[in-house]
């Protein structure tokens, strides 16, 4: 299962709001040095986290994805959705294209659900009431029949409810339409299908109206003048009147009448009397705040959109889902790409991020283990993270690891003080390193006898005897800075130094008028420490053919020395969460 | 609506079924612009010999039709008589994607105190009209989250390009419609083309009228605006509509919960109090039964325990709709131009315009917008309406004050001069007579000489009767003068219809050129 709130969340450039670069300072090491690929005006602005602007653009690592030939993230804003077959979730059954349209996007078999609830409906049989005296019928006479009815398994909601018994158990769809056009008839002034009626007797009078003011400005309707050309030419011969003055005159448009009674879909109430409200009323009274819908139901799905009372509620046909393919916006090539067969879980083409751009984690460095597997937790009241306390100097593990084949260069950069209303202290130690590429695991096992160990891993037995006991290889070793923490394979640690901010604002002597108390309260997720650090990383890869690098972005150039190899560069945003502050 | 204006062209009279679709022809005046004349007789012929069957069958191209809102945004097909989904703004979809904290069992809402009026539901709308303080980017992120969702899961529309139609509501901030326009325009498939509808003259449409007086009661404003012949000919509002509305249920619930004593603090969050007000919230009618029913209604607090409920009287419940639209503890003198109780701006807005347009809106009121749906608001402004015009007449002026005795004196005069003269009365009191008043040299001949003085009664001539009566066989009576609401189906109902209906908009905005122009200079002229 997913953790319910993600450690990372990754910008995608595509906003203006995270695509801005940050200033040339990146504390506690060199400054970055940017190439004038961000030469725009807004240089210097800082991503905040808190703005509730920034929840547009974040995303976890494993909602984006990546596309190889523009060399840049893809979020929801810059791919194109593409559906390849639309299905039900229900009955998993796809549903051709043409009769997508005219079944409201909804499955037209046996799949129902839930006007309350949302869940799936089953189709049960009622038990009909035995005749008394059955044993004075002849045994050949017709028995009584069974009718069916669609209950809720977790609700208990049954379309009896609603007065919905069905013939048989098959064609579900077809009996609830003869039974909603049924109750149509039915005088009830606050029917829910009125205006489904009002609008077919609205379209129909339009139309009529439409036609008839057509038809009347065309009177040579079968005769050979019908040809505009032609007719022009008689009337210039022989005619009193020019054709441009004829045209003139009927440049005064024919009017078109308004609907003058119900068939035509005017519905009329005056101050006196009205059915409807009054209906409503009562009912209000008799039925009190459970018989109402609440909002959520309603807009379920149009069907119930009017539905006011709990009685109006009609079966939800199941919505459909539907498969989709994800192009790049820019390059149009395919993203991700499912298997076009129903039933196949597998994809052709898929470009997550998560094999392209590095991937961040934070955790302390002197982490407490939970005191349990949080699977065995049984309340959630104890917080699995314990809040940070203000003005306390904390150090965490920033572990950046490599998914591609080649070895990158990261610089990090991070403004001193997070933006936003809680002012937190950061300090990135070592800000840009190199990272190692990342190969099959049977690369890491065959070479880790010959090539050199890395810095975690080098004494065999007493890096797993750290391992095993869950401690840090050395203890006593500490964070310096300019110095990486920890070095794997693909993988390189530095430290973050970070002082928490306090929650309440700085005490100030003048009194906040309530606009200005107003917007200082505190937002929803305003305690939680996020920290944003822009990334920038650097590779070099060896291309194909000459055309590969062709409409690449500026970014990339090519290498002077090696003709095959390609600079490239990958810079995005990202948020770290370390935890919540607290409130003291 | 220009439901009559292309069709004035001669040359679009021709039904454009039949013709062929000429890709060549494309772009602005299509298939039917006057500049290329055909001949449809010689194609027709050609059609039946060569042509296939399918050639005459032109796929009817659905367009999308959203209605935006400052407090939702509705998508769906034109010629539907229901959006295929209605996507309110709230602030949980404005979450982070991956963000599943809502899901958790007992996650609470954080409930937030709000002081002022104005941040009251500030996360739950879209936009308000005062830009000042407005972050247009987050407009425009959260637009596009609500269009990503209507096209994906809603609608599930697949490449092919469709037109759009989107309906606003007039006076929609010019920066609000750009940034609107612009979220449609590139969101994928991208629509050739959007027709701009504005929402009062939908409301007249989608009631089947011509003319109406259109009582839109949406959430910042009660807009009411009269049509006439679908123009919108004149237009006021007042800031008593749907939040003030939530914003009194708050403090009426409060009272009810907590009683007098506490009405300082917030405990009342917005959702509850919409909730409420959606559900069982009513309107009373002008004349109070004499029997006080001492209904109580349970209501479920959200937040608390699962069985904990407040009680409210029935009769509370429509205090809040009855001291925000119709309050009557106020005089209109007191009150700011902006402020007037609803039916005292349909009374002045219905003073604003000429007599005849005046006469033939009364008997079409068109409420809507989402308050609308109030049981008992819709008759309760008729008969505010109907009391107002009992009570001050359509007399502009509302209090003579010393010029009192002179003016009834003017009157006075006027109406022996009127008794004097034996013509149709004009003053305002007679709108039930539809009787047209002519001037003398106008006047039909019958009128201005006298019975005997005509060498021929023409007005007991059968044939002249017969000819009047089969003259007057396809007309109807133009309802006028009494006070008469009609129901509409609703803006987006409308938009449907009439996009349905392949009318052609005015305000039609090109892809191209607002993407070259933006709509202030390219596209279209709003």
């Amino acid at each position: 299962m997913a953790a319910p709130w993600a450690n990372t969340y990754y910008a995608c450039p595509c906003s203006e709001l995270s695509a801005a670069a940050p200033p040339n300072v990146s504390n506690g090491g060199t400054p970055l040095e940017l190439p004038g690929s961000f030469d725009n005006g807004e240089e210097g602005s800082t991503f905040d986290p808190h703005n509730p602007r920034a929840n547009y653009s974040l995303y976890p690592l494993d909602n984006l994805l990546y596309c190889d030939e523009c060399d840049a993230i893809r979020c929801p804003r810059c791919w194109i959705e593409e559906v390849i077959n639309w299905y039900c979730p229900s009955c998993m059954f796809e549903v051709p294209t043409s009769a997508i349209k005219s079944d409201g996007n909804r499955c037209s078999r046996n799949c129902y659900n839930c006007p309350l609830c949302t869940s799936p409906l089953t189709i049960s049989s009622v038990a009909s009431p035995r005749p008394v005296e059955d044993s004075l019928k002849p045994s050949d006479a017709a028995r009584p029949q069974e009718s069916y009815l669609l209950q809720c398994q977790y609700c208990d909601w049954t379309s009896l409810d609603v007065g919905i018994q069905l013939d048989r158990p098959t064609k579900i769809t077809e009996q609830l339409v003869r039974l909603r056009k049924s109750k149509d008839t039915k005088t009830d002034p606050i029917s829910v299908s009125n205006r489904e009626e009002t609008f077919n007797n609205l379209t129909n009078f339009y139309k009529e109206e439409l036609q008839g003011s057509t038809e009347s400005q065309t009177p040579f309707g079968n005769s050979p003048y019908n040809s505009p050309a032609n007719l022009a030419r008689i009337m210039s011969l022989y005619g009193g009147v020019s054709h441009t003055a004829l045209k003139k005159s009927r440049e005064k448009p024919q009017p078109m009448r308004e609907a003058s009674s119900h068939s035509q879909g005017l519905l009329v109430y005056t101050a006196d009397k009205s059915d409807a409200e009054e209906e409503i009323l009562q009912r209000l009274k008799e039925l009190g705040w459970n018989g109402t819908t609440t909002g959520e139901q309603r807009q379920m799905a149009p069907v119930n959109n009017d539905a006011r009372f709990l009685g109006q509620l009609w079966p939800v046909a199941t919505a459909l889902r539907t498969r989709r393919g994800r192009r790049c916006r820019s390059c149009r090539q395919f993203l991700t790409r499912p298997d076009p067969k129903m039933g196949s879980i597998r994809y052709k083409i898929r470009l997550l991020a998560l094999n392209f751009i590095p991937r961040l984690s934070l955790k302390p460095l002197n982490a407490i283990p939970p005191p349990s597997n949080p699977a065995f937790r049984l309340t959630l009241d104890d917080s699995p993270q314990p809040l940070l306390q203000p003005f306390t100097p904390l150090q965490y593990v920033l572990t950046i690891r490599n998914p591609i084949f080649e070895k990158i260069k990261v610089s990090l950069a991070t403004p001193d003080t997070t933006p936003g209303k809680v002012a937190s202290k950061v300090t990135i130690l070592c800000p840009s390193f190199d990272v190692g590429p990342a190969g099959d695991i049977w690369d890491e096992a065959l070479g880790s006898s010959t090539t050199t160990p890395s810095a975690a891993n080098d004494g065999g037995r007493k890096a797993a005897m750290a391992s095993l006991t869950g401690s840090t290889t050395d203890t006593d070793r500490q964070p310096e800075a300019g110095k990486i923490w920890e070095k794997t394979r693909n993988s390189t640690s530095v430290i973050l130094e970070i002082v928490p901010g306090s929650l309440k604002p700085p005490s100030r002597i003048v009194t906040l008028t309530k606009q200005e108390r107003e917007e200082q309260a505190p937002r929803q997720d305003d305690d939680r420490l996020e920290i944003a650090v822009y990334v920038r990383v650097q590779w070099e890869t060896h291309e194909e053919g000459p055309e590969a690098g062709l409409g690449k972005r500026d970014a990339e150039r090519k290498m002077p020395s090696g003709e095959a190899k390609v600079a490239k560069e990958l810079a995005y945003w990202c948020v770290l969460d370390v935890g919540k502050i607290a409130d003291v | 609506m220009a439901a009559s204006n292309p069709s004035s062209d001669y040359f679009s009279s021709r039904p454009s079924i039949r013709t062929r679709p000429s890709p060549s022809v494309g772009g602005a005046g299509g298939p039917l612009s006057p500049r290329s004349p055909r001949t449809p007789l010689l194609s027709r012929s050609i059609n039946a010999q060569f042509g296939s069957p399918g050639s005459f069958r032109t796929e009817p191209e659905d367009q999308v039709v959203y209605e935006l809102g400052a407090r939702h945004l509705s998508a769906g097909f034109a010629g539907e008589s229901r959006p295929r989904c209605i996507l309110r703004f709230d602030p949980d979809n404005g979450a982070r994607v991956g963000d599943y904290r809502v899901y958790e069992p007992f996650h609470q809402k954080p409930i937030r105190k709000v002081e002022n009026y104005e941040a009251w539901g500030q996360d739950y709308e879209l936009y308000r009209s005062n830009l000042k303080r407005l972050d247009l980017g987050l407009v425009e992120d959260r637009l596009e989250r609500a269009v990503r969702t209507a096209h994906s899961e809603h609608l599930q529309l697949d490449s092919k390009t469709r037109k759009a139609v989107l309906a606003v509501p007039s006076l929609l901030p010019t920066p609000l419609l750009d940034v609107a326009l612009k979220v449609i325009f590139h969101h994928f498939p991208q629509p050739p083309s959007i027709t701009l509808l504005t929402t009062p003259i939908l409301a007249c449409v989608g009631a089947g009228l011509r003319h109406a007086l259109v009582v839109d009661i949406g959430w910042e404003e009660t807009v009411i605006t009269v049509v006439g012949e679908y123009k919108e000919i004149f237009q006021r509002r007042s800031v008593r509509a749907g939040k003030m509305l939530s914003k009194a249920m708050a403090k009426t619930l409060e009272h009810g919960m907590h009683g007098e004593s506490r009405s300082d603090e917030q405990f009342v969050d917005f959702q509850f109090a919409e909730d409420v007000t959606e559900r069982v919230g009513w309107c009373r009618p002008r004349s109070k039964p004499e029997e006080k029913s001492s209904t109580q209604l349970r209501i479920p607090l959200p937040g608390g325990f699962p069985h904990e409920t407040t009680s409210v009287s029935f009769e509370n419940l429509s205090d809040p709709a009855e001291e925000v639209f119709f309050s009557s503890c106020v005089t209109t003198n007191d009150q700011d131009d902006e402020d007037l109780p609803v039916h005292h701006l349909a009374h002045r807005v219905l003073l604003a315009v000429p007599l005849e347009l005046r006469a033939i809106c009364l008997s079409r009121v068109v409420v809507t917008g989402g308050v609308s749906q109030l049981p008992g608001l819709k008759q309760r402004l008729l008969q505010e309406l109907a009391g107002l015009s009992e009570t001050r007449g359509w007399d502009p002026v509302h209090s003579y004050g010393s010029a009192a005795a002179a003016r009834t004196k003017a009157l006075q005069q006027r109406k022996s001069n009127l008794n004097m003269r034996p013509v149709a009365p004009t003053t305002p009191m007679d709108e039930e007579n539809p009787q047209v008043t002519f001037s003398p040299a106008k006047k039909p001949i019958q009128d201005s000489i006298p019975h005997s003085e005509r060498l021929q009664d023409d007005v007991k001539d059968p044939v002249t009767l017969k000819a009047e009566r089969e003259a007057k066989k396809g007309q109807q009576e133009v309802i006028r003068g009494d006070i008469r609401g009609v129901e509409t189906v609703g803006a987006w109902a409308a938009a449907s219809l009439v996009a349905g209906l392949r009318v052609k908009g005015v305000h039609e905005i090109e892809r191209d050129d607002f993407l070259k122009h933006g709509h202030w200079d390219g596209g279209a002229i709003i």
